[in-house]
């Protein structure tokens, strides 16, 4: 799961780079993206999906909360987490 | 006691997916994923281009069978309306609907200050006229239903999508069917999206929308004498699944007891959604003689209520 999660983290940078125009790679895991990135929910939630297509995962977001979008570190946590397939 | 002596609903039978409405609401591929994944919505019920509001009105208020006849009893017609605005100046379809169903004795008149929560304020409203009337038998109607017509309703959407739809019940002071235990509404002025300077409005309302429904919904349930557990069913609003089903996990309330039928394949119809799905509730035979149910609004502004009934 932790291989996992480090390609989360990277595609994450990747992605929000796609999104934001900006250099995002480097940016620190307790990157809050609302309060710093001034993402809204639904931009986390765009986030969420481009994550599973760029990893070729599903993910389970039955049990998705807004504390799990509130930064970097916590959407790979729950990505890792509820990812299906992608192994 | 306050009690719905009989309630109707109207659906237009046209169904749009909301990825037809992509471009009218400025929605790109993305978000509109994101409404279908984990808002859970589908499509969304809208009138024909050529039916009005008050077509929609009168289609519910000519499906309530046992308004007929007793017009007289009528003292009183509530309009509970979502948006200030829901036609151009002149037209006033609540006038209009009085003249139609032979109501223009009643006192007639629109509630619209707590948005899409205005449809239990008219029910708890209604019930306090006719008890300070003190006059037997006398009934009010209340009416809801109006079409996405403001460019307001029609901005970009985080959460929800409007649908059309349209409700009618009638009330009365000491009726025995479903008889209303308790009401509780709460205001949040600081969550009003028209706040000068309320920047961040919308995150700000998602960050506390769960918490403040649930406890609106406790509130209501500990002032009927109740626990969240007594209730067979809730009646939501029908803005989205996702949230839904977080309150349902934050009440710890079973979320297949949350009648979440009409969020996917009607939309969010405003103020009507209580009536609607009551209506389905009852066609669907959710609702036992005895049963406790909960009714669930939010409005913009922000307003959330709760009404705690007895079938």
């Amino acid at each position: 799961m932790e291989e996992l999660r480090q390609r989360v983290v990277h595609s994450i940078g990747t992605a929000l780079h796609r999104t934001l125009g900006r250099e995002t790679t480097t940016l620190p895991e307790h990157t809050r993206l609302f309060d710093e990135l001034g993402m809204t929910s639904s931009a986390t939630l765009e986030l969420l999906l481009a994550l599973e297509e760029d990893l070729d995962i599903h993910v389970d977001v039955e049990d998705i909360e807004r504390r799990d979008l509130e930064s970097i570190g916590s959407l790979a946590d729950f990505v890792a987490k509820h990812a299906i397939g992608g192994e | 006691m306050t009690a719905l002596d009989a309630v109707a609903a109207f659906l237009p039978d046209r169904r749009v997916p909301i990825g037809d409405l992509a471009t009218q609401l400025g929605l790109t591929p993305g978000q509109v994923r994101v409404l279908h994944r984990f808002h859970g919505l589908s499509e969304v019920c809208r009138a024909r281009p050529e039916e009005t509001p008050l077509d929609l009105l009168t289609a519910a208020t000519g499906a309530l069978d046992e308004l007929r006849g007793q017009e007289h009893r009528v003292r009183y017609v509530l309009y509970a309306r979502g948006v200030p605005v829901t036609t151009p100046f002149p037209v006033n379809p609540l006038h209009e609907l009085c003249d139609r169903l032979g109501l223009g004795h009643a006192l007639a008149f629109t509630v619209t200050h707590q948005a899409c929560a205005s449809n239990l304020l008219a029910i708890d409203l209604a019930g306090r006229l006719l008890r300070t009337d003190g006059v037997p038998d006398a009934l009010a109607l209340i009416v809801a239903g109006e079409t996405v017509f403001t460019q307001d309703v029609r901005l970009p959407p985080e959460a929800r999508v409007f649908g059309e739809g349209s409700g009618a019940c009638l009330v009365s002071a000491d009726g025995r069917r479903d008889r209303v235990l308790s009401y509780v509404s709460r205001q949040r002025g600081d969550l009003d999206q028209w706040l000068p300077g309320n920047a961040g409005f919308a995150e700000r309302f998602a960050a506390e929308y769960r918490g403040l429904l649930a406890g609106v919904i406790l509130a209501a349930v500990e002032r009927a004498g109740l626990r969240v557990d007594d209730l067979a069913l809730i009646l939501p609003h029908n803005v989205n699944m996702g949230s839904w089903q977080r309150v349902s996990r934050l009440l710890r309330f079973p979320s297949d007891r949350v009648m979440l039928h009409n969020v996917p394949r009607v939309g969010h119809t405003f103020a009507a959604d209580a009536f609607i799905n009551y209506r389905t509730a009852l066609d669907k035979g959710l609702l036992e003689p005895g049963d406790f149910y909960l009714v669930a609004a939010a409005g913009y502004g922000a307003t959330f209520s709760a009404m705690v009934f007895e079938h």
